[in-house]
């Protein structure tokens, strides 16, 4: 167990933003932090990452209480990337990895050589020497990350890794993260449900404060798959086909029937007749189908199935 | 301590990297050096204006080095007070505000470490300014308005210097707990009501270290009684004080990570 989290709650003045929550992170094991934006997932990471005191309950990191504010010199490692990193403006990428590096105990030989890989691994080989100052903001993320892992942390806290990049600075992060997955343990906030569903194998889902759903993502996807069949025809379809869309309505198996133009979304109570049923039918009558979904809902539901409920 | 080493190093850099290891040295300097050469030229840039009677500019001279010397501390204590503050009111609280902090405290580094790496780059910065510009005031009184005495000119070079750090602390201990402006404008109240207090009632604040200051000043004009045990060790304290009280405050308190 690296972190055991118990009954951790914040207060700001009136208002309660992490109220009681209690869960523990497995050695090597990564765990998507989900919630709306407001659910407390920031509030969360920054308390863990020791930036922030609880107002009640415990974080225990390998055995060891962390709540009485910052002196622990001797503690596990964390890296931490926040949500916005800031750096030293003046200093370049180098420098500034380096230094981080340096300041968790590493030599200044060790130190250059890992900021050196670490900042190749990230993408930021080619800009390393220049000032921060000139950096872009995906370029900043890059460089929060690479600073979060240079010193090989056993437990990696990001917060938003990938909401400030751009689709293909996404992919890349999403790729590093998967090699990570292996190596150390990961905590991560989103609230891209996407992201979770790609790299994650936990999920912990927040709202108003509150731990609302924690398991590993196989056991929720069973839990709040839906009987659910979704059909989308092509986008020039002739009348037939749209009519016996239409006509799916008054099968004895469907419960609940939406359609928007060519595509239709049926909540159905045998899932198996009614996947044979329509799939020979459209078979049969050369119905041009360009998309056939059966089964689980997409963390997507679940999520704003947990979230509204 | 390792830890204390890179970041002094860091501040060290960064002073460098901004001018600010220029600009406040050669501020402080111009401020030294104004004295002496003001004083020197007064007389004569008073009778060129021509406008003053002659009983009246007969009775003005040219003050002596000392007495110049005396001038030059009280400068110091205005406006040099006010550069070390201002020089120093983002010193902590920009790195919270900015969330530079969170960063580097996330690491194996401890409040107290951070807190006496950037008083010892504030304390760097502010003795080597005000050594320059001390030196500089005494080179330049002595050429123009005569010899000083070497040894009490250093004394009270020292002495003062002391108070200068005092302030140096005390901005950092404001620049931990308030916001930049809000931390000089609390720093200078602060050593306004020191030095108020000592002039004031003088006997009751005996002790106070706004009589290194006065102390420093009569040394050099040679008037007054000097008694630097008791003000010396409060200030020794107070600074003490200032950096601990730093250190104390901020392992508590909440650290922005972004701007």
């Amino acid at each position: 167990m690296i972190i055991q989290v118990n009954q951790l709650t914040r207060k700001f003045g009136e208002r309660t933003t992490v109220k009681g929550i209690s869960f523990s992170l497995v050695k090597g094991s990564c765990t998507a932090l989900l919630g709306p934006n407001g659910a407390g997932k920031t509030t969360t990471l920054r308390m863990l990452a020791g930036l922030l005191s609880p107002s009640s309950g415990t974080i225990t990191r390998s055995g060891r209480d962390q709540s009485k504010g910052r002196l622990s010199n001797n503690h596990s490692q964390i890296g931490y990337l926040p949500q916005h990193p800031s750096f030293y403006k003046w200093m370049s990428g180098m420098e500034f990895v380096v230094y981080a590096a340096r300041l968790s105990g590493m030599s200044k030989q060790e130190a250059r050589s890992e900021a050196e890989a670490v900042l190749e691994r990230v993408g930021l080989k080619s800009a390393a020497r220049r000032r921060i100052s000139g950096y872009s903001g995906g370029m900043k993320q890059r460089l929060g990350l690479a600073q979060a892992l240079v010193h090989h942390p056993d437990l990696l806290l990001l917060d938003e890794p990938v909401s400030a990049l751009d689709p293909v600075g996404r992919r890349e992060v999403m790729e590093l993260l998967q090699e990570l997955k292996g190596e150390t343990t990961i905590l991560l906030s989103t609230h891209v449900l996407h992201d979770a569903e790609e790299v994650c194998d936990r999920v912990m889902m927040m709202r108003e404060g509150e731990i609302v759903e924690n398991g590993e993502l196989s056991d929720l996807l069973a839990k709040y798959s839906l009987p659910v069949l979704s059909l989308q025809l092509e986008y020039h379809s002739s009348q037939n086909a749209a009519d016996w869309l239409k006509s799916l309505r008054e099968r004895p198996f469907v419960l609940e029937y939406e359609q928007q133009s060519g595509a239709a979304t049926i909540t159905v109570s045998n899932m198996k007749e009614a996947r044979a049923v329509i799939l020979s039918e459209a078979a049969e009558r050369h119905i041009p189908l360009q998309r056939f979904e059966a089964g689980s809902s997409s963390l997507e539901k679940m999520f704003m199935k947990v979230v509204q409920s | 301590m390792r830890n204390t080493l890179l970041l002094y190093g860091k501040e060290m850099l960064e002073m460098s990297r901004s001018y600010k290891l220029l600009w406040v040295p050669v501020v402080f300097i111009l401020l030294g050096v104004m004295q002496p050469v003001m004083m020197y030229y007064l007389p004569e840039l008073l009778a060129a204006s021509g406008d003053i009677p002659a009983e009246l500019a007969s009775t003005l001279a040219v003050p002596s080095a000392p007495e110049v010397m005396a001038q030059v501390l009280n400068q110091y204590n205005t406006i040099g007070i006010l550069l070390v503050v201002i020089a120093g009111m983002n010193l902590v609280a920009g790195e919270r505000y900015s969330g530079t902090a969170a960063l580097i405290l996330v690491r194996r580094v401890s409040p107290t470490q951070f807190i006496v790496a950037k008083w010892l780059g504030h304390i760097t910065l502010i003795a080597i300014s005000y050594a320059l510009s001390y030196l500089a005031a005494w080179y330049y009184s002595s050429i123009m308005l005569g010899s000083l005495a070497w040894e009490t000119t250093l004394q009270a070079g020292v002495i003062y210097l002391c108070w200068i750090l005092l302030a140096a602390s005390i901005i950092l201990l404001f620049s931990t707990v308030l916001k930049g402006g809000a931390a000089a404008l609390a720093s200078i109240l602060l050593l306004v009501v020191l030095t108020m207090t000592h002039s004031l009632l003088p006997s009751w604040f005996s002790w106070s270290p706004a009589r290194l200051a006065v102390d420093a000043m009569s040394l050099l004009s040679g008037t007054g009684s000097v008694n630097l045990a008791g003000p010396l060790l409060l200030t020794v304290l107070a600074v003490l004080l200032c950096v601990v009280g730093a250190s104390y405050i901020m392992r508590n308190q909440v650290i922005q990570d972004q701007p």
